[in-house]
């Protein structure tokens, strides 16, 4: 099964490497307003999210684009845009709630998290494990367990 | 250009008068940033016998040729000005997400010279720089200045730099708080940010850094944050903060309590830092690209403290208003630590005030008539939550402690002084007592902003463990030198200054340096330095850079009158043994300190007075200094 990014909200500490990473791999300069992974802070609730592409298996993006210029590779389930078909008309960006696929204006086209090709760079500068790339199965039974853990107390609370 | 953005901008205050100025070669290569450029700015600047409150007094933020890439919390600023407390140079260094934003934004350094007619803080989107009324913020805590700012530019990606009411009433223990938790706290910087009207630096910027060689940069950065990761004290301080420190300084009988009075404190593990997890913290934050996100977020959950919240609640909180002034509640040193941060007030500074406010109090130097009826007692945390309210008002008594332990010592007479636990240039220092470690007593003799912790000092143990030995051998010629105790201290206590000068100079977090036993040294400064720069630095090279900038820090305070009399400690540590604990006994010798400064200023190339001479100055390419200090009739004439 192909891998991809898992986010671990909890464990991200908004120290934005990843955006760096991500800047350096597909811009060749440190700047995360063209990074395709973004970290939301919510400074005063000490929350921070990164956001990034989950490579949807159905994505709106890929449906909406006019031109065909996104595509999803079935082998790696990369979601990909084709530099040359692109003709940055930014249908795709009303088309992902998430806000992870946006217009560069310096490239004029279209960008978006291609996973740097199978070797995402922000997941090698994370500290925390905020980003992991695996298994998705591993994902959702992380999640699984996670709830158990919760629900634990509960059960063990009934069962005196 | 790599690395550097290239551009300072200035910014006069008195005019209005906004200008960018390209960055000098010479400056970048001789001075790198951070620290070192603010630096030489201010010795160009400022002077000698200018009022540091005065609009003649300069205001610098420097970032570094690293912040904005991925090496490891090169995220720091350094605030440069004459120092209201000492008169001398004066540095505070934050960290947070402030200086790569200002970075971003275009600029390596802002300058502000003059004073502005009223209140005004500065707006910067890239390339748009403006001025902007702030009278409605003036009053207002720092927290709800972040909060307006934020509301009145519309972006909740800005970064802010603001001070509090200490700095708006030129308190000269003022800090400057960047996004409210991040302080640069040292040396009176919020008092001059005051002192010229600038309630706040808002910036927001979406340019990038470039870097001269992207591959080897990226690799070296991987290995840099492995060797972080693999550290010993990694996960301490990722999971506790620094407070992680506080026990074990104290079992090391280092722990300064009631302000030295003692080094053992029976309710120290009140302030265990596994009890701060436990009930205090919710979340576990980091600085820009720094792996060891040592920020902890807290909240105090219930008590007459509920609801009160922050980050970064650091050691010296904890060391200072904890063990120095016996306040063992946590719920209470944290209000302390928000008051502080609400109000632009450096920690160090009040903390030490606040301890030796307690002696003078018993002692009966000062009674309830000056304290406005508080009762100061030590463990008295209502009564130092009220100090601290006045310090901010500059009303009564706090007006008196506004201006730091020493100058209010001076106020009080009767021999106040003997009571503060160390003072030297005008500066006081956190808790850590360092009459049982020789070298680091040296580094705060010889610190160039005065009394201070992150300006020097080598690893150095009573009983070092065995892989400590050959690291000095091999870097300093002795194993001696490796043992608390021994005077053997001339040439770590250098290669210290020098290492954390570049550290500060490129804006790099200390706590990620061979400081806390990462193997990040000089050598690796000149690597990321050259990989980002383009411009080839080695070991040898960038020493002589960290020299030239100590020499130019020593060079500005030694035209202010500083001189060998002024490297000595002031206060207990100065003169009094360690009372009990495991360094019970342990004392600065004077004879054999004084032997100590003469070696360290032979290492130098300072005269015996501690006055830099002319074949020092020439062979860091100071010659103006050196022409200027023959004028003066420093040095002698050729």
């Amino acid at each position: 099964m192909a891998k991809i990014l898992i986010v671990n909200a909890s464990e991200c500490t908004g120290c934005g490497a990843c955006e760096l990473a991500c800047s350096m791999r597909n811009v060749g300069e440190f700047n995360p307003s063209r990074s395709r992974i973004q970290i939301v802070s919510l400074e005063s609730d000490f929350f921070r999210l990164p956001v990034v592409c989950s490579q949807c298996y159905k994505p709106p993006c890929a449906a909406i684009c006019p031109t065909g210029a996104i595509t999803r590779d079935e082998a790696t389930g990369i979601v990909e845009v084709s530099k040359e078909k692109c003709d940055g008309c930014r249908m795709c960006e009303e088309a992902c709630p998430f806000g992870n696929i946006f217009f560069s204006e310096q490239e004029q086209k279209a960008v978006k998290c291609e996973l740097c090709g199978g070797d995402p760079q922000c997941v090698l500068f994370c500290a925390t494990k905020a980003l992991e790339f695996r298994e998705p199965e591993a994902k959702t039974a992380g999640k699984r367990r996670a709830l158990a853990e919760k629900l634990k107390e509960v059960y063990q609370l009934q069962a005196v | 250009m790599y690395g550097w953005m290239g551009t300072i901008l200035r910014v006069d205050l008195t005019s209005g008068k906004i200008e960018k100025e390209p960055m000098s070669e010479k400056l970048r290569l001789n001075y790198l940033g951070g620290r070192g450029i603010n630096s030489r700015i201010l010795y160009d600047s400022v002077g000698p016998g200018v009022d540091a409150l005065s609009p003649e007094n300069v205001l610098i933020f420097g970032t570094s040729p690293l912040v904005g890439t991925i090496a490891p919390s090169a995220a720091r600023i350094t605030v440069t000005a004459k120092s209201p407390l000492g008169g001398i140079l004066g540095d505070g260094n934050a960290g947070g997400h402030f200086s790569v934003e200002m970075k971003r934004a275009g600029y390596d350094h802002i300058v502000f010279t003059g004073k502005a007619d009223k209140p005004v803080y500065l707006w910067i989107e890239n390339d748009h720089v403006e001025l902007k009324p702030a009278e409605h913020l003036w009053g207002k805590t720092t927290s709800e200045t972040d909060e307006e700012i934020h509301r009145e530019l519309e972006d909740p990606i800005v970064k802010i730099a603001n001070i509090g009411s200490a700095g708006e009433n030129l308190a000269r223990c003022a800090c400057i708080q960047f996004q409210v938790c991040h302080a640069a706290g040292r040396a009176g910087m919020g008092a001059v940010m005051g002192s010229k009207n600038l309630k706040a630096v808002a910036v927001r910027g979406t340019k990038g850094v470039k870097v001269a060689h992207p591959g080897p940069f990226m690799r070296l950065a991987k290995e840099l944050y492995e060797l972080i990761m693999n550290s010993p004290g990694y996960k301490e301080l990722s999971t506790y903060g620094t407070p992680a420190i506080t026990v074990d300084t104290h079992m090391m009988g280092m722990q300064s309590c009631k302000n030295s009075i003692t080094n053992i404190w029976s309710e120290i593990e009140k302030l265990d830092h596994r009890v701060l997890k436990r009930d205090y913290y919710v979340k576990s934050l980091a600085c820009t690209a720094c792996p060891r996100h040592c920020n902890q977020a807290w909240v105090v959950k219930e008590g007459p403290y509920a609801g009160e919240r922050g980050g970064k609640l650091e050691y010296a909180a904890v060391g200072t208003f904890g063990c120095a002034c016996l306040i063992s509640d946590l719920a209470a040193i944290a209000k302390m630590n928000s008051l502080c941060d609400e109000y632009g007030i450096d920690i160090m500074e009040i903390g030490v005030g606040l301890s030796a406010a307690m002696e003078w109090y018993e002692k009966g130097l000062i009674t309830k008539d000056d304290t406005d009826g508080i009762d100061l007692i030590w463990g008295n945390a209502e009564g130092a939550i009220e100090v601290i309210h006045k310090v901010a008002r500059r009303e009564g008594f706090g007006n008196l402690l506004a201006d730091g332990p020493v100058r209010a010592a001076k106020q009080i007479g009767q021999g106040a002084d003997k009571y503060i636990t160390v003072h030297v240039k005008g500066l006081t220092m956190g808790a850590t007592d360092v009459r049982s470690i020789k070298g680091h007593a040296l580094s705060q003799g010889t610190s160039s902003r005065g009394a201070d912790h992150l300006r020097g000092g080598y690893g150095e143990f009573p009983e070092p463990p065995p892989f400590m030995l050959p690291i000095f051998k091999e870097k300093f010629g002795t194993e001696e030198a490796a043992f608390a105790g021994s005077y053997n201290k001339s040439a770590p206590t250098v290669y210290s200054e020098n290492s954390f000068t570049l550290t500060d100079s490129l804006e790099l977090c200390k706590i990620n340096t061979e400081w806390t036993g990462v193997p990040i040294d000089i050598k690796k400064h000149g690597e990321l330095f050259s990989l980002a720069t383009g411009v080839e630095m080695d070991e040898k090279a960038i020493s002589t850079a960290a020299d030239r900038i100590w020499n130019v820090e020593r060079a500005f305070s030694v035209r202010e009158g500083i001189t060998r009399k002024d490297d000595v400690l002031g206060g207990k540590w100065g003169s009094e043994p360690i009372p009990d604990g495991p360094s019970k006994g342990e004392r600065i010798d004077r004879k054999k300190f004084n032997k100590l400064l003469d070696d360290y200023y032979q290492v130098r190339g300072w005269d015996s007075m501690g006055i830099p001479t002319a074949s020092t100055l020439s062979a860091l390419g100071l010659e103006d200094i050196a022409e200027e200090f023959r004028k003066k009739g420093l040095i002698e004439a050729v």
